[in-house]
């Protein structure tokens, strides 16, 4: 593990044994993420961003399982004499076991699409921040009621005092968010994963849970993972950014690098297909043929060349792309970077293979 | 804007008002005004953006044009290919059928907008079949060829619906509002339920169908950068009542209205230099049941006056083609989403 | 989450070919299948539901061919035998395998307490044999014939033993389950168009309509069904012939299971208005019967059927539970409830256990509705996400 990563993620394989085939929902994922950094991950459905965030915290829904990899984790915490460091294998642990419920809530939180689903709706909001509170922070009732409204206040919600005793269904969905901020920042954890926070919300609510993430970010000095489909949320918080595509991490970069220079043709054509506002009016877009192959019929070699516009007949449909470092900042997985690539195997059966493909 | 084009569509003071139970006993009775005396019009051949936030009415505006649901009040009449005027909303039940084959419509869902117990087939020709347009076989040539038009697989035509992908289906409701050569089509939200990578497909095609077939849309859609990218015009908003209404270039750059002004500075930006400003608004926006007084948006409005919380601004135009539903909207310079150089 | 469970949802119960072309085949058959296709390849592969299937189709063979099945007419008296065990079968005797054989009956007295006692006699072998010739009795009420499934030529076999005048157990129960059944099928079909007719008017109309049927619903579900079952049941006549009882009590049960299929009915009306296909179904210019026809009822004749699997249990207990308390149908008729009046005392259970034989098919028959209700009620929706 390299030196100062809080989370390195190696080669990680989920898959889910379904009765008609099994789905390999993450197929070799590389991922790093620094202390205090904000690493966005953007990708379509189907592309595995959700379930790589639910491996970290142990939470894949059955029947999903871990068949490789590793996910190392630098965990921290004050202890009796002083700060104790070790790094610990997330995928190695047993998903009920002592140390991974720790680390879960106490050093990695979870903020979800939907809040209602992540409240009880039968107790009041305040009362289930003060439950987290509790739970991580040997505090009175009374301390631990006025630590929930400083929380509260801080993710700005109005009239934090008065609201701590309403119930999940009197919170709109923007204060919901907020709770649920509220809810994972109350253990003071190292990484917050952020799984499409903002998707269900309205414009300017989710320019205003972008504001509110990106400072309590600075003022935490939390590692963030935010998972997102939107290029323009992840433009606007994140620091680095993975894209993910029917399982794997095709490239990965600091936010201005991917953005400006995109290496990796999906990178390239996704850029291109959405609308910019003042570049593309009135104009057609650029748009990504085909459709996103099924995750019960990944396709041979590297999973995008049916729809990619520089598919190489004869090597993008039988060689699987490698993890190629192009400089200590970005690194992409794509034959066309690949030092050794080989050379293009075009055997009529190859050609035929691609361009149905195709 | 060359010069004006002959007006498609106008919609004269459209109001929709539902009877809202409140109270544990549905004793307190209201009426949540989810439309809210709208008018405006459309052109021949153009494309107006209809944006909006969660409860500012767009959807049922939708609804209500093509009387899906029926309006309270207010007229939508329509003129086709410079005919007469046909008051749509005053229509008798028979007259309306027929002249549904007229206006059409696409939906956001692409999973529950498509019958899932009919092929792809019967569903695309529903339309034809009922307005009684075409008779047997000319139904599946009229079918194929417009299914093909679509980028559809003629040959999955026989598959039921659960065959198919998000934006697959799209194409599918896109068939189907295209089969009777419609002049009109309302678009809710078509690709917002989509892939990012399948947007751009489906936005394309209700292009390049424009072009081809000289369709009027009504474009719904909270995604303000599509919005941009489609329309002619965009009318804003908020609440039930339109706030503003301009052409694209304009709004973007010189808006009137406030609300406009905070949605545009909201947009995130593709460009990570371009650190979005927003405008944060105080609070949420209202419930439709329980509406502000005055101007719906003054209590998160940061320019707001007295008079702005006692009487509700006049909706007129303040410069050519702009118009806004603001006191102030003369005096106030406000931020685009873009910058004019 | 998002993509494993999305495709689970969509394809999650399909079992796909292994090889390429056999692969694209099933995917093409998948693609193209009906809604029922899609419901049966769901339910195919819930066992218990097929068990139960199975079973029910037990049932209805024999409740058409009763007669042919019961190896005796149900009051046919064996007045050498009352209140006789049952009888087993026997495939063996000193080791040797014979064709399956009852053994012959003695009787003996318990010289102290007088008891009769009934025993084995070893030295009898009656062996059972197909197609014989018994009763007489017309077959489908048309064909007159004799001729039984299984049966002996001398002697007598009862099976599940024999009641207080001596009838074969065995062949009542067959016949109960004729009319058992028939109670629940005719029942079932008073309630479904009932709750068809008074749920669709409300759940299309709405408004003042449907708030006061909603009303009436309610009043009728607020009364306790046992009671009121038997107040309607105890003010028939007595001296109206078993026939008119049969029907009364059918209609009565019928009338009292409506609310709840009506209710259904109307809350899938209510939700299925609302489903954008249906709108679109509306603006492409359908008229309202196309509607209903073609969009509406077939997305809910699944659900129907299903609340009729589950609803079928309640008609069958029903009718046995008023029965067995004698305020249902009453003898000659013959159904698992009548049959249990005959179990009402303590002395049958300490003696003549096998009296409770109907029991164990009123459970049969129940649990069997239960389970393929349950697998009905997981495919009845193929497309659910």
């Amino acid at each position: 593990m390299n030196t100062n990563s809080l989370l390195e993620i190696q080669d990680l394989r989920v898959s889910f044994p379904l009765d008609e085939g099994t789905v390999q929902a993450v197929a070799g994922v590389n991922l790093a993420i620094q202390p205090g950094q904000v690493l966005g991950i953007v990708g379509e459905s189907g592309c595995g961003k959700t379930v790589t965030a639910q491996s970290l915290l142990r939470i894949i829904p059955p029947p999903g399982r871990i068949d490789g990899g590793t996910i190392l984790f630098r965990s921290s915490k004050q202890s009796g004499n002083g700060k104790d460091e070790n790094i610990v294998d997330l995928a190695k642990l047993n998903p009920k076991s002592e140390m991974m419920r720790r680390i879960r809530g106490n050093e990695i939180a979870m903020i979800f699409q939907e809040p209602m689903s992540s409240f009880s709706p039968v107790h009041t909001v305040g009362s289930q921040i003060m439950e987290a509170i509790l739970l991580h922070q040997d505090l009175s009732k009374q301390a631990a009621r006025e630590r929930a409204i400083e929380y509260m206040r801080l993710v700005g919600v109005p009239g934090a005092q008065d609201r701590m005793d309403d119930y999940p269904h009197q919170f709109s969905g923007g204060m919901r968010q907020r709770a649920m901020i509220a809810v994972a920042l109350s253990c003071n954890p190292s990484l917050l994963v952020a799984d499409e926070p903002t998707t269900a919300l309205d414009v300017t609510i989710q320019a205003q849970i972008l504001d509110l993430m990106r400072r309590l970010q600075q003022q935490f000095g939390m590692a963030v993972l935010f998972i997102t489909h939107n290029l323009g949320v992840i433009a606007q918080i994140a620091d680095h950014v993975a894209i993910m595509y029917l399982g794997q991490v095709v490239e990965q970069a600091p936010v201005r690098e991917i953005l400006r220079h995109p290496k990796h043709p999906y990178t390239m054509d996704l850029l291109r297909a959405v609308p910019r506002l003042g570049k593309t009016a009135g104009q057609r877009l650029v748009a990504i043929e085909g459709s996103i192959p099924s995750p019960l019929q990944r396709p041979m070699g590297c999973p995008f060349h049916p729809r990619c516009s520089k598919m190489i007949p004869g090597v993008c449909n039988t060689h699987v792309p490698q993890w190629v470092a192009l400089n200590e900042i970005h690194s992409v997985r794509c034959v066309l970077y690949e030092p050794n690539a080989p050379t293009p195997n075009l055997e009529p059966a190859n050609v035929r293979a691609a361009s149905t493909l195709a | 804007m060359s010069e004006p084009r002959p007006h498609l569509l106008k919609v004269k003071n459209l109001k929709k008002y539902y009877a809202a139970r409140q109270g544990m006993f549905g004793d307190g009775s209201g009426t949540v005004k989810a439309i809210d005396g709208i008018s405006f019009h459309i052109e021949q051949g153009e494309t107006l953006g209809l944006v909006g936030e969660s409860g500012s009415g767009k959807t049922t505006t939708g609804r209500v044009i093509l009387r899906a649901v029926e309006p309270t009040e207010g007229q939508v009449l329509f003129r086709l290919n410079g005919g007469g005027i046909t008051d749509f909303t005053a229509l008798p039940k028979q007259a309306l059928r027929a002249f549904r084959r007229n206006v059409q419509m696409i939906f956001q869902d692409p999973y529950s907008s498509l019958n899932p117990r009919m092929t792809v087939r019967d569903i695309i020709a529903e339309p034809l079949v009922v307005s009684g347009l075409a008779k047997g076989s000319e139904i599946d040539d009229r079918v194929r060829q417009v299914a093909l038009r679509c980028q559809l697989n003629i040959e999955h035509l026989r598959r039921y619906p659960h065959a198919f992908s998000g934006g697959q289906r799209q194409r599918i409701g896109i068939a189907r509002a295209l089969v009777v050569n419609p002049k009109f089509v309302v678009c809710d939200e078509p690709v917002s339920a989509l892939d990012v990578s399948i947007q751009a497909q489906i936005l394309n095609l209700l292009m390049d169908a424009q072009q081809e077939f000289g369709l009027t849309y009504l474009f719904i859609a909270h995604d303000l950068s599509v919005v941009e990218h489609v329309s002619n015009r965009v009318a804003v908003m908020y609440l039930g009542r339109i706030v503003e209404l301009a052409p694209t270039s304009k709004l973007f750059y010189q808006p009137l209205h406030p609300y406009t002004e905070a949605l545009m500075s909201a947009i995130p930006d593709l460009d990570p230099d371009r650190m979005m400003q927003p405008k944060i608004l105080e609070g949420e926006i209202p419930s439709p049941a329980n509406p502000p007084r005055g101007c719906h948006f003054h209590p998160r409005c940061a320019y707001a006056q007295e008079i702005c919380k006692t009487t509700v601004p006049e909706f007129k135009e303040y410069k050519p083609g702009q118009f806004a539903a603001c006191h102030f909207a003369d005096q106030l310079q406000l931020q685009g989403a873009l910058k004019s150089n | 989450m998002a993509s494993a469970t999305g495709v689970s949802g969509r394809l999650g119960w399909f079992r796909r070919a292994p090889q390429d072309t056999d692969a694209r085949d099933a995917e093409i058959k998948y693609y193209t299948a009906s809604q029922f296709q899609l419901i049966w390849w769901k339910f195919k592969r819930h066992r218990l539901a097929l068990i139960g299937t199975f079973i029910l189709a037990l049932f209805l063979v024999i409740a058409v061919l009763a007669e042919f099945l019961a190896p005796y007419d149900p009051f046919n008296r064996n007045a050498e035998y009352l209140f006789g065990p049952p009888q087993a079968i026997h495939f063996f005797e000193d080791g040797t395998l014979h064709a399956p054989f009852v053994y012959g009956i003695t009787f003996a007295m318990d010289p102290v307490s007088f008891q009769l006692s009934v025993k084995e006699d070893t030295s009898v072998r009656i062996p059972l044999q197909l197609f014989v010739h018994g009763d007489a009795y017309k077959l489908f009420g048309i064909f007159p014939t004799d001729i039984h499934l299984f049966g002996v030529e001398k002697g007598f076999v009862h099976l599940m033993g024999s009641d207080k005048l001596g009838r074969d157990l065995f062949s009542r129960i067959l016949f109960a389950t004729r009319i058992s059944l028939s109670i629940g099928v005719i029942g079932l079909f008073i309630a479904f168009f009932l709750g068809l007719i008074i749920g669709g008017i409300s759940g299309f109309f709405g408004g003042a309509i449907d708030n006061v049927i909603q009303r009436f619903i309610e009043f009728i579900r607020s009364i306790p069904t046992l009671p009121l079952w038997m107040a309607l049941a105890a003010s028939l006549p007595k001296e109206w012939p078993p026939l008119q009882v049969y029907f009364a009590i059918t209609l009565i049960i019928g009338l009292l299971g409506w609310t709840h299929l009506a209710r259904r009915v109307r809350g899938k009306l209510l939700s299925l208005r609302e489903e954008d296909y249906v709108t679109a179904a509306k603006i492409a210019g359908s008229s309202d019967w196309r509607i209903i026809f073609r969009h509406m009822l077939p997305s809910f004749l699944s659900y129907i059927i299903v609340d009729l699997s589950i609803s079928f249990p309640y008609m069958i207990l029903g009718e046995t539970a008023l029965s067995f308390i004698g305020l249902g149908l009453r003898p000659p008729v013959i159904s698992w409830g009548v049959l249990l009046q005959d179990a009402q005392n303590v002395r049958a259970i300490a003696l003549y256990p096998w009296l409770f034989a109907p029991v164990a098919f009123v459970v049969l028959a129940v649990l069997a509705f239960s389970f393929v209700g349950d697998g009905l009620r997981d495919a009845a929706d193929p497309y659910s996400r």
